[in-house]
């Protein structure tokens, strides 16, 4: 057993990554240890003519995203329809040369199945034509046990060509809760079952006695078998493709495209990141409830620390890993870092990760919460994967403001994800139970140029989409009493968040139904997605049970209730990020209220007019507007005097701020940095990098106020003010559900008080370092 | 299942066929007896499509030798296809409408269940049809199973509508409510008295159009008809016109999956027609590669305000139901086309880094470029093609139009004035940019597609698309070119040779084999309506052949398969239709993916009907006497940029005949079409004298 205890991260380097305590990581002689029985095709064309580049490019795209639509069209499984896998098409050796724009972290697990069914699995099994792999581990390759990854190499003439693979949620793999999520896991072993990767079909045969054993772990071993089908059949599909691609041109210039596809990507990565100056950014968010009911928060820091053309990712700050399923494996920790990287930065390239990954060095902890060791029970706390994945857009948001052209793609972090599962039974007592996809009709994260999108999903699951409310009626017994947009849901900025949307709903001819909430980060309790540059956190996510109203009378009636604060009700419980179980009886209603993306800039510099039209658009409250943009309405339209008063005013406030410096005492050592007689650049939406005298400092690029040195942290030179972060519109003060106090801390120029950042937590934590160049 | 792979009608020896295509620029006609087929052209005359309709057909009569009154009474096909629902969408120049829904789900259709276009390589929200501002709720609610939950009190809807006509002056109205697919009695009722305050306001209905257990798209179907509603304008009195006139026939609409459509069903569903006109061209296109071997060929429509493009593969057009069509999200079924802003009728101008830039801005119609002498004083690409030599001005059209040259060289003066450039240069310039345009979209479609563009070959259709054609082909390594001898008038072609393809659908989810008389039932419930739609359009009973469709999947599965179902409704039948799916499953999805004993449903009961109709065929020749064809002169045409005007052999399109070879450069002066011909190309003409260009070896 391996601990470390100190933040020396070449001291990692004795961490031994064999997928049984810690995570499974390929050493660098991995291919030393892969059977000399298996032949490796690994000829490639020396010269590759642009057009044939471009067609198999394309051709690969093509294949892989058929893949994909071969899964959803033979599935059963509503989780599939939202689209919660991935699919990839792979070198021999298990680079990603094509992701696909489905769940974005799912699938980057499949280079380190792939490497270990080579390393461990070359002999004995063996590794042959037509068979196909399994394996769930999450200390492998699968994000939690319900990603059950699947995996197909590709034989072209007898040689091991390339590899296929998919992931995707099942329905129910066993654990001590339906669903697969269960939130009162202490450990691994009240998880969903885990599977270490084994050979379920060989040489194109299924082995019966295998599919068996898995079926046999399910509540709903049919719906399972369905899916298990459509995952073997997606594999069986691209692999039958890619080799009849070879065929038509050749397998060597197949291979030269596919190296093509990976150094040109590798390429543009490197390149992008030379435009940025070297720095480290760092970002905390926390995690709540350890298990349903706890009151205590944990931390969970990211490091990104860009040297030249490299990444360096480590986790110095997050907490130890803890009994109970908040924490996730190292697969997370690098699938959502690839993730984001593809989308932002890599999007023109097919999401073609394994090019990037190769100018990337994860450097994490393990037993941390953000590389959990075995036997932490993770299966639970995937939703924490997915805030953490949203936090990091943040991190790479700072990164990519540094040059003026990468910030044209950068994207503000969405929210956390409000899962909520219904399950019970219908008059007829025909069992159901789903999550409700509206919980990912949250609204997406601003950019630099536009507003985020309004309920558009999740950054990280492009091609989602809602249900209809007739399709969820009809297959569930519920009714829908009102779906719509969410009034300041979206975080204000100067560019605002998009915002997400309310729903409410009520048993329908239904024996019983009860909820599960499963929210992940902070999401219930403290903030959703935190903006950048000023840009405000958008709201809680709320979930509202409202016990024995008179909704029945009021059809009977005639009436339809347009809000549920026209309810009468017996008893109102607002339910915890996580719980069990609650029952949704037949007069009761379920207020869910899912969250917007953060913001971009500050309120005060958004024009009053996009205002006036968010309000007639029913995104903005006039209240908020008042509040958080200093935009008074007359009417439908913009009062410029009144407007202009108020803005003065909540700039005279900010002025009142206390420094940082003093609020925060103590500083990281740096070394001075001299003047370089470069020109200023900027690097951050506010601030601008540039020679002050001898020295090389960080100032405020609308006022030009001398904020810090250039490798301080330049929040030291601003104005702070830190208040509840139920100042904003639809936030409670999260000590109903905490023990933890959550605070939020405003920054502004002590010069034009413009606001520049904020952030989030606990009252007892010091100033947040965000960035320091170097 | 697509109608484009039955052969259904032909023509009777005797009879003619007319087929009009509306474009942005021209209105093209022609005219078929069976063995030849005539051409014209007119300009279009937006906002009133019937005159350049009637213009166009009086003009391809002349050409025949007769006059449209005379020719009418025989003619036993007209088919008419547009662009003008296109031009409404891509313009967002639709009707600015209102949205009555169910209170509690305004934000439905912005929304748009998360759907997302690309723009700029970024996902963003397809375009609402509807602000949200006037999109307004009233109290009522119906259950999945028909109940009325909540009553809805008309007077709520009319207030209501009131208030959207008051406040936001609205030229159109869409009615759509929760589950109003299994119970319309709310929707009927709104409708009616919506119809009775406001009888002037154009309105549709979810309900009417699109009944199925879907809100989002039947919703969008019914915003996307009342949206595009006022685009066929004029067609009703077009054919009463004819009717007038002696056409005994009722026009037929070519939709955009390229069948045909009576007037009145064209009129109840404009959105269909969304891709008419090019549709109709890929139509003949098809018909085109059927009659000369071709199996792969990319289509490239040079028209006057676009160049649009589609896929045929194997012999047959490419199509899709999902995704959207020019930033509106839509799900309907339609050949996959898709359009530029480059084409004859694209302005050139200077951006404000003075750079050259051709479109999307165009002409149009009016006034057209500045050699049509309307009044364009804006160099467009056909203006260049006149100053370079491209285009003879005296010859424009056959000669039934002659261009004002002077006009042409004026503006592109004006134009390299801005450039520090000549006027020639400034043309060659143009021409530059609007083939590299075209070349780059044409490239961009083949890597979408993922093909190999070396299998497939050009086929050009529009007026000036057979200048560039082999240039881009070299450019993009294609296999070769077909220009049709009728390229530029090929839409109209199509307009006249598409069946009438009527369908309905009813929602049935019963798990086979079922013991029960539901399917038999709904079966003839949907022939008969079927029959009845194709009665409509008046297509005789004896020429309609009705076929059953069944979307089939394994039982909680969310796709179906479409599986044609010819083999009765019995127990037997129904084991066939069940054997037919497996294997259909197997074939797509591998031997191994059927889960044995899964039970298996069929979701959904489609019939069809096809009425077979006279259309337009091909016209075949003999055999010439092969060799060069004699040219008919010369002309200077500037072959590189800076270089001196070269001399050029021209030769007359009309004395081409089957068997023909000549070797570039060389014009080819068409009758409404002008090929270019460059020095290392070769051409052969077919024997529907087509004419195939391939770069020599």
């Amino acid at each position: 057993m391996t601990t470390v205890h100190t933040d020396d991260l070449d001291a990692y380097d004795d961490i031994v990554w064999d997928g049984v305590q810690h995570s499974y990581r390929p050493s660098p002689d991995w291919r030393d240890r892969v059977s000399s029985t298996l032949a490796i095709d690994t000829a490639a064309d020396e010269d590759l003519d642009p057009v044939t580049f471009e067609v198999l490019r394309n051709r690969l795209w093509t294949l892989n995203l058929a893949h994909g639509d071969t899964l959803s069209r033979m599935s059963g499984s509503p989780i599939f329809q939202a689209l919660d896998f991935n699919m990839s098409i792979l070198t021999e050796d298990g680079e990603i040369v094509m992701g696909a724009p489905f769940i974005q972290y799912l699938n980057t697990g499949s280079p380190l199945m792939i490497r270990y069914l080579m390393e461990r699995l070359s002999e004995n099994p063996g590794i042959e034509e037509g068979d196909i792999f399994l394996a769930s581990d999450p200390w492998i390759g699968a994000s939690h046990q319900m990603d059950v990854c699947i995996a197909a190499p590709v034989f072209v003439d007898g040689k091991l060509f390339a590899w296929v693979s998919n992931a995707a949620q099942q329905y129910d793999l066993g654990g001590i809760v339906p669903g697969g999520w269960p939130q009162n896991a202490p450990d691994i072993f009240s998880d969903p079952i885990i599977f270490r990767p084994f050979k379920l079909v060989e040489q194109g045969v299924l082995r019966p006695d295998l599919e068996e054993m898995f079926r046999r772990q399910s509540r709903l071993p049919d719906m399972v078998a369905l899916d298990l089908r459509a995952q073997l059949a997606g594999c069986r599909f691209a692999a039958q493709r890619l080799q009849e691609t070879c065929e038509e041109f050749g397998a060597s210039t197949v291979k030269a495209a596919m190296r093509s596809i990976l150094d040109n990507a590798q390429a543009a990565f490197a390149r992008k990141l030379e435009r940025v100056p070297d720095c480290t950014l760092s970002d905390v968010l926390y995690f709540d409830e350890l298990m349903p009911g706890d009151r205590t928060t944990h931390r969970v820091q990211f490091n990104v620390t860009k040297r030249g053309s490299r990444l360096i990712i480590d986790n110095v700050g997050t907490d130890p890993q803890v009994d109970g399923p908040i924490g996730f494996t190292y697969m997370n920790f690098a699938g959502i870092v690839l993730g984001v990287v593809g989308q932002t930065m890599l999007h023109e390239h097919t999401f073609s990760v394994g090019g990037a990954e190769r100018q990337i060095d994860f450097r994490p902890r393990p037993g941390t919460l953000s590389c959990v060791d075995y036997p932490a029970a993770v299966s639970g706390s995937v939703l924490n994967v997915s805030s953490a994945y949203m936090r990091l857009h943040n991190v790479f948001s700072r990164l990519m403001a540094c040059d003026p052209q990468l910030k044209e793609d950068l994207v503000v972090s969405g929210p956390d994800v409000p899962l909520t599962v219904i399950a019970g039974a219908d008059e007829g007592g025909r069992v159901f139970g789903t999550a409700l996809t509206e919980a990912s009709g949250f609204g997406g994260g601003a950019r630099s140029h536009s507003d985020g999108v309004d309920t558009s999903g999740a950054s990280y699951i492009p091609l989602i989409r809602m249900p209809n409310i007739e399709a969820s009626e009809q297959f569930y017994p519920m009714l829908v009493m009102y779906r719509r947009a969410a009034p300041d849901s979206g975080g204000a900025g100067r560019w605002r968040g998009g915002v997400g949307m309310e729903v409410a709903i009520t048993p329908y001819h239904a024996a019983a139904i009860d909820i599960v909430t499963n929210a992940g980060g902070q999401g219930v309790s403290t903030n959703q997605a935190v903006g950048v540059f000023g840009g405000l956190p958008s709201p809680t996510a709320r979930y509202e049970v409202l016990a024995g109203t008179d909704i029945r009378d009021r059809w009977t009636d005639g009436e339809m209730p347009r809000d549920v604060a026209e309810l009468t009700r017996r008893e109102a419980q607002t339910l915890r990020g996580k719980s069990n179980g609650t029952p949704l009886n037949a007069d009761d209603v379920l207020l869910l209220v899912v969250c917007g993306g953060g913001g971009y800039g500050d309120p005060l510099d958004r024009e009053p007019e996009r205002i006036a039209d968010d309000v007639a658009q029913g995104r903005v409250s006039v209240e908020a507007a008042a509040a958080l943009y200093g935009v008074v309405l007359d009417g439908d339209a913009v009062d410029a005097g009144a407007t202009g008063v108020r803005r003065t005013e909540v700039r005279a406030e900010r002025a009142t701020w206390r420094p940082a410096a003093e609020v925060f005492e103590g500083t990281a050592p740096y070394d001075v940095a001299s003047a370089t007689a470069e020109p200023a650049v900027s690097v951050h939406e506010y601030v601008v990098a540039r020679d002050d005298g001898e020295r090389r400092v960080l100032a405020c690029a609308t006022c030009n106020h001398v904020l810090s040195d250039y490798r301080d942290n330049y929040k030291r030179g601003l104005l702070v003010d830190q208040t509840g972060v139920d100042v904003l519109p639809r936030v409670d003060d999260p000590r109903a559900f905490l023990d933890e106090d959550m605070v939020l801390r405003r920054y502004c120029c002590p010069g034009c008080q413009t606001l520049m950042t904020i952030e989030i937590a606990r009252a007892s934590e010091p100033m947040l370092t965000e960035v320091v160049f170097r | 299942m697509t109608i484009l792979d039955t052969e259904h009608g032909t023509q009777p020896p005797g009879s003619t066929c007319i087929g009009v295509d509306v474009g942005g620029t021209f209105t093209d006609a022609i005219l078929s007896d069976g063995t030849t087929v005539w051409r014209a052209k007119a300009p279009s005359t937006p906002g009133d499509l019937g005159a350049g309709v009637l213009d166009a057909c009086e003009r391809v009569a002349e050409r025949a030798g007769t006059t449209l009154d005379a020719l009418l009474p025989s003619v036993a096909r007209f088919g008419l296809g547009t662009t003008a629902v296109t031009n409404a969408i891509a313009s967002r120049t639709g009707r600015r409408l209102g949205l009555v829904t169910t209170q509690g789900f305004e934000d439905l259709v912005p929304m748009a269940r998360a759907m997302r276009t690309h723009v700029d390589g970024w996902l963003t929200t397809p375009d609402s049809l509807v602000d949200r501002e006037r999109i307004r709720g009233v109290r009522e609610r119906v259950d999945r199973t028909g109940t009325v939950l909540t009553a809805l009190d008309p007077a709520d809807v009319v207030a209501e509508v009131q208030w959207l006509v008051d406040h936001h002056q609205i030229e159109g109205l869409t009615v759509s409510f929760l589950w109003s697919c299994v119970n319309d009695a709310h929707e009927s009722a709104a409708v009616a008295a919506v119809r009775e305050r406001f009888p002037d306001l154009p309105l549709t209905s979810g309900a009417e159009l699109l009944p199925v257990v879907k809100e989002f798209e039947r919703t969008q179907f019914a915003l996307l008809n009342a949206y595009t509603g006022g685009a066929l304008d004029g067609v009703d009195t077009l054919a009463a016109e004819l009717a007038a006139r002696g056409l005994r026939v009722s026009p037929l609409l070519v939709h955009s999956g390229g069948g045909s459509i009576s007037v009145a069903e064209g009129r109840n569903v404009p959105a269909t027609m969304a891709e008419s006109g090019p549709a109709a061209g890929v139509i003949a296109a098809q018909a085109i590669c059927a009659a000369t071997g071709v199996s792969n060929a990319v289509t490239g429509d040079v028209g006057g305000t676009s160049f649009d493009v589609s896929f045929i593969s194997d012999g047959v057009a490419s199509r899709r139901s999902t995704g959207e069509l020019m930033g509106i999200w839509t799900a309907l079924p339609m050949i996959d086309i898709n359009s530029i802003g480059t084409g004859g009728g694209s302005i050139g101008w200077v951006d404000s880094l003075n750079i050259l830039r051709v479109g999307p801005r165009s002409a149009g119609a009016n006034p057209g470029p500045a050699c049509y002498g309307r009044g364009g004083s804006e160099p467009t690409v056909t203006d260049a093609l006149v100053v370079l030599g491209y285009i003879d001005p005296a010859q424009f059209l056959g000669g039934t139009m002659t261009l004002d040259s002077d006009a042409a060289m004026a503006a592109c003066e004006t134009l390299a004035g801005q450039l520090g450039m000549s006027a020639v240069e400034a043309a060659w310039g143009i021409w530059e940019v609007a083939k590299s345009s075209m070349t780059r979209a044409l490239r961009a479609r083949f890597a979408e597609q993922g093909v190999d563009q070396r299998e497939f070959s050009l086929i050009t259709m529009g007026g000036c698309g057979a200048l560039s054609s082999a240039e881009i082909a070299h450019e993009l390594g294609l296999r070769g070119v077909v220009v049709p001898e009728l390229a530029s008038v090929l839409s109209a072609f199509g307009a006249a040779t598409s069946d009438v393809r009527r369908e309905r659908s009813r929602a049935v989810s019963v798990l086979l084999p079922d013991g029960s008389d539901v399917l038999a039932q709904t079966a003839k419930e949907l022939a008969d309506e079927v029959r009845a739609d194709l009665a409509a359009d008046e297509v005789p009973d004896e020429d309609v052949t009705i076929g059953l469709i069944a979307d089939v999947r394994f039982f909680r599965q969310h796709y179906e398969l479409q599986i044609p179902w010819d083999g009765g409704l019995d127990e037997d039948g129904q084991a066939a239709l069940v054997k037919r799916f497996t294997s259909e499953y197997v074939s797509r999805y591998g031997s191994g993916a059927v889960s044995t004993g899964a039970p298996v449903e069929l979701v959904t009961l489609r019939a069809y009907g096809l009425g077979a109709t006279v259309r337009a065929s091909l016209a075949q020749y003999d055999d010439g006497p092969g060799g060069v064809p004699e040219p008919s002169g010369e002309r200077l045409i500037h072959l590189t940029r800076g270089s001196e005007p070269t001399s050029v052999p021209t030769v007359v399109g009309d004395t081409l005949q089957p068997g023909h070879r000549l070797t570039g450069p060389a014009v080819i002066d068409a009758a409404d079409t002008t090929i270019w011909i460059p020095e290392t190309f070769t051409a052969t003409v077919d024997s529907y004298r087509n004419l195939h260009l391939e770069a020599a070896k």
